[in-house]
């Protein structure tokens, strides 16, 4: 397996047509992704963060710009992608969606199978392995959708708020086991939010998206060591820091 | 990018039909296919031209078949709507109308339209009645069908608003469920006019003296495979036209209901 | 209001139901008094019906029976087969899709029912033009929503697709087909209710066997209790076929 190292995101820039009128979404974005960190893109609803996800994932082409690392473009199979959504299959059980990447890679069957238990479990959702999604919560449904990134053992993990339709306790929780398992086996993260407490939970860096088109306004280190408690001093100055200078300065802007 | 795509499109789709119209052409121009079974692309459209005026051989020009058919359908189609709409929406509506006319439903609902052509043809005879009434019992199953769902399906919530505004069973009746349920009752009316249209050329087929099904069925009795071909072409053409009619109808009446 | 009353209502629609029977019942008798030679009473209908069943003359109502669905079978299957192949075909090669999509528009307003003569004229009046008019009949509905099935899609199983490394060919088999089988199944449900009005349809103008054929019999020697003994068959098979399908798609479709 290749082990990718820093991605140089590059000049990005990308309009959409609406009705024969061009409506600039991003505009220059240049950031950098350092290797094994957990980085999240922070802004509000509707600026662009989830076309940018989604033209680091190659699934999107910017009008112009590039995304590099270690001085080649970013290859598709060195990353992989957790939506809002959830994205599972519905007509495969957990097991099977789990098992999917692998199965595209060529791994036998009986190997992933077993691996894909063991990612199962890495979520704690043994037991669940047959069911369909259908059958089990959000929250769960998310554990899957994890599970079935980290098989794809690649070295990038995207999420487009992952977090967003689950209910307040369920997404404590979630967060807490992502730090967990993301701790177990480092990966680089970038992870779009719109929510500031969690953005300041999980991140080393925050990179802050603003504007009309975005572009990035603002960038903050969180150096507090974890677990991180939400209503702790240093938690609650960084997360008041924040919300001044970004969304104050973006209420007073816009 | 898009526009460009769009071009593209329209030129494939033009290279598309007018290699099927070739292909249909040379098969027959070249003996693959035999005359008496099968004509050429161009002998179609000489006949539907000349059927345009002239009676032979089957009686009629297409113009009187055309307008043979077309009103019985339109006919058979305007009752069933007449009917259909408000009984969907009062069973819809109300549970005893429901109980009542569902029942019945259900148990003719299985049985195809054209099945309904022999015992209505022995009771009423051949006449133009008895095939607006055939028309009739076709159609109106559609009708009522999705004027019952769409009444069905009015949100809960917009009933419990149009009654803590005070507005009585009949004015919730008819200035909520009906409004929200019109894009159901056009579907419903769309399938209905298609049924009717089917359902009147099987009728043709089957006992009559003129309209569109009289003529492919003689073209077929006089192996006069031009004949049956521009009938299949004007039956199909008035299908598409009459739903289409029926869709900007639908556009001016439910304008809310589509992007 | 209470619960008492809302049993009230529940017992009072019932009874409701029962009346309407009631109510084709006498519709029923009426007819068969003003015209005593011409429509049997259904007391006499279902004493023709068990006639028919214990002592067959002729052709018996289960070789009729038999034959419309032997045809309804060989066509229903093999308009499947073909109907999910085009479909898919339009749904994933734009190229396939812009040539011969037109085409397809253009034949799919003509009914089954009117490519009856031409049919008879192509292959006579044999098994082959009986299954060529259902096969007809069943083909486009499953063509057009496999192919919308596959417009519809949620964009976000591609997506979700491409990320987890499927190549093209697993999107396809993996992911696409998957995903639209909900609207290919619809598409074969009706496609079976029209292939089987389509066999009565063609039988009922050229055949010599089959439910349709009985019908147009009884209808020239003016023998309704045969008709409605027919159609009683008729709707009673298509009920089944219905339910049988949706017990079916509760077991290959269950998510």
């Amino acid at each position: 397996m290749s082990v990718v190292g820093d991605i140089c995101v590059r000049n990005i820039s990308k309009s959409f047509n609406n009705n024969g009128k061009k409506i600039e979404v991003l505009k220059d974005i240049n950031f950098e992704i350092h290797k094994n960190e957990f980085l999240v893109l922070f802004g509000p609803g509707q600026c662009g963060k989830s076309v940018l996800m989604e033209i680091i994932a190659n699934i999107s082409e910017p009008d112009s710009g590039e995304i590099m690392c270690d001085g080649k473009k970013l290859r598709e199979e060195d990353l992989c992608m957790v939506f809002q959504r959830y994205a599972l299959f519905p007509w495969k059980t957990c097991l099977k969606n789990v098992e999917m990447p692998m199965k595209f890679k060529g791994v036998s069957k009986e190997k992933r199978e077993e691996k894909a238990k063991e990612y199962l479990k890495l979520v704690e959702l043994e037991g669940f392995e047959n069911s369909y999604p259908r059958q089990i919560s959000g929250g769960m449904k998310q554990r899957v959708a994890i599970a079935r990134a980290y098989a794809k053992e690649c070295d990038i993990l995207l999420f487009d708020e992952p977090f967003g339709a689950l209910d307040a306790q369920t997404r404590y929780s979630m967060e807490k086991e992502l730090i967990k398992i993301w701790q177990s086996e480092k990966k680089t993260v970038v992870f779009i939010t719109n929510n500031i407490e969690e953005a300041v939970y999980l991140a080393d860096r925050i990179i802050i998206l603003g504007g009309s088109p975005s572009s990035i306004t603002e960038e903050f280190k969180i150096e507090i060591p974890r677990p991180r408690n939400r209503s702790d001093q240093a938690f609650l100055a960084i997360r008041k820091e924040i919300e001044n200078r970004a969304v104050h300065s973006d209420i007073v802007s816009g | 990018m898009k526009i460009k795509g769009k071009k593209r499109t329209i030129i494939r789709a033009v290279i598309g039909l007018s290699s099927f119209f070739l292909i249909w052409e040379m098969i027959v121009r070249l003996g693959i296919i035999p005359r008496n079974r099968m004509s050429p692309f161009t002998e179609v459209i000489a006949t539907f031209i000349r059927k345009i005026t002239d009676p032979t051989p089957d009686g009629a020009t297409i113009i009187e078949h055309f307008l043979t058919s077309f009103s019985v359908a339109f006919s058979g189609f305007v009752v069933a709507a007449l009917i259909g709409v408000p009984l969907g929406m009062m069973m819809g509506y109300n549970r005893y109308a429901k109980a009542y006319a569902n029942t019945i439903f259900e148990i003719l609902r299985p049985i195809p339209p054209i099945a309904w052509i022999p015992i209505i043809m022995l009771l009423l005879g051949i006449g133009t009645s008895a095939k607006i009434f055939i028309i009739f019992v076709a159609a109106v199953v559609p009708a009522v069908i999705n004027s019952y769902t769409g009444i069905k399906r009015v949100p809960e919530v917009y009933i419990n608003v149009g009654k803590s505004l005070g507005m009585s069973h009949f004015k919730i009746f008819t200035k909520i469920c009906i409004p929200h349920a019109l894009p159901a009752v056009f579907t419903g009316l769309r399938l209905s006019l298609n049924t009717a249209w089917v359902a009147l050329v099987a009728a043709e087929l089957l006992a009559s003296t003129k309209g569109l099904g009289y003529m492919i069925q003689i073209g077929r009795v006089l192996a006069k495979p031009e004949i049956i071909i521009t009938g299949m072409i004007v039956i199909g053409c008035s299908g598409a036209v009459m739903s289409g009619l029926l869709g900007l109808f639908e556009k001016r009446f439910a304008k809310w209901s589509r992007k | 209001m209470t619960n008492d009353g809302e049993k009230m209502k529940k017992a009072l629609c019932a009874v409701i139901s029962l009346l309407s029977v009631l109510t084709i019942l006498v519709f029923w008798y009426m007819i068969s008094w003003k015209n005593p030679e011409l429509m049997p009473t259904p007391v006499e209908t279902l004493k023709q019906m068990f006639e028919m069943i214990v002592n067959p003359t002729g052709v018996s109502l289960f070789e009729h029976v038999a034959a419309s669905f032997t045809r309804v079978f060989i066509a229903y299957f093999s308009a499947t087969l073909a109907g999910v192949l085009i479909g898919v075909a339009f749904g994933w090669s734009e190229i396939f899709r812009d040539f011969v999509h037109p085409i397809f528009e253009l034949l799919r307003p003509i009914p089954p029912i009117a490519w009856i003569p031409i049919i008879v004229i192509w292959f006579g009046i044999g098994e082959v033009s009986k299954i060529a008019i259902v096969f007809i009949g069943a083909f486009v509905p499953i063509v057009v929503n496999t192919y919308s099935g596959m417009m519809q899609m949620d964009p976000i199983y591609e997506k979700a697709g491409k990320v987890i490394g499927a190549n093209r060919k697993e999107m396809l088999l993996e992911i696409v087909i998957p995903a639209s089988f909900p609207h290919i199944l619809a598409g074969m449900k009706t496609a079976l209710s029209q292939s089987w009005a389509c066999v009565i349809a063609a039988e009922m103008i050229v055949a010599q066997k089959g439910l349709g054929y009985l019908i147009v019999r009884s209808m020239e020697s003016g023998n309704m209790g045969n008709i409605l003994i027919s159609i009683f068959f008729i709707s009673g098979i298509s009920a089944l076929l219905s339910y049988l399908f949706n017990k079916l798609e509760a077991i290959i479709c269950p998510w």
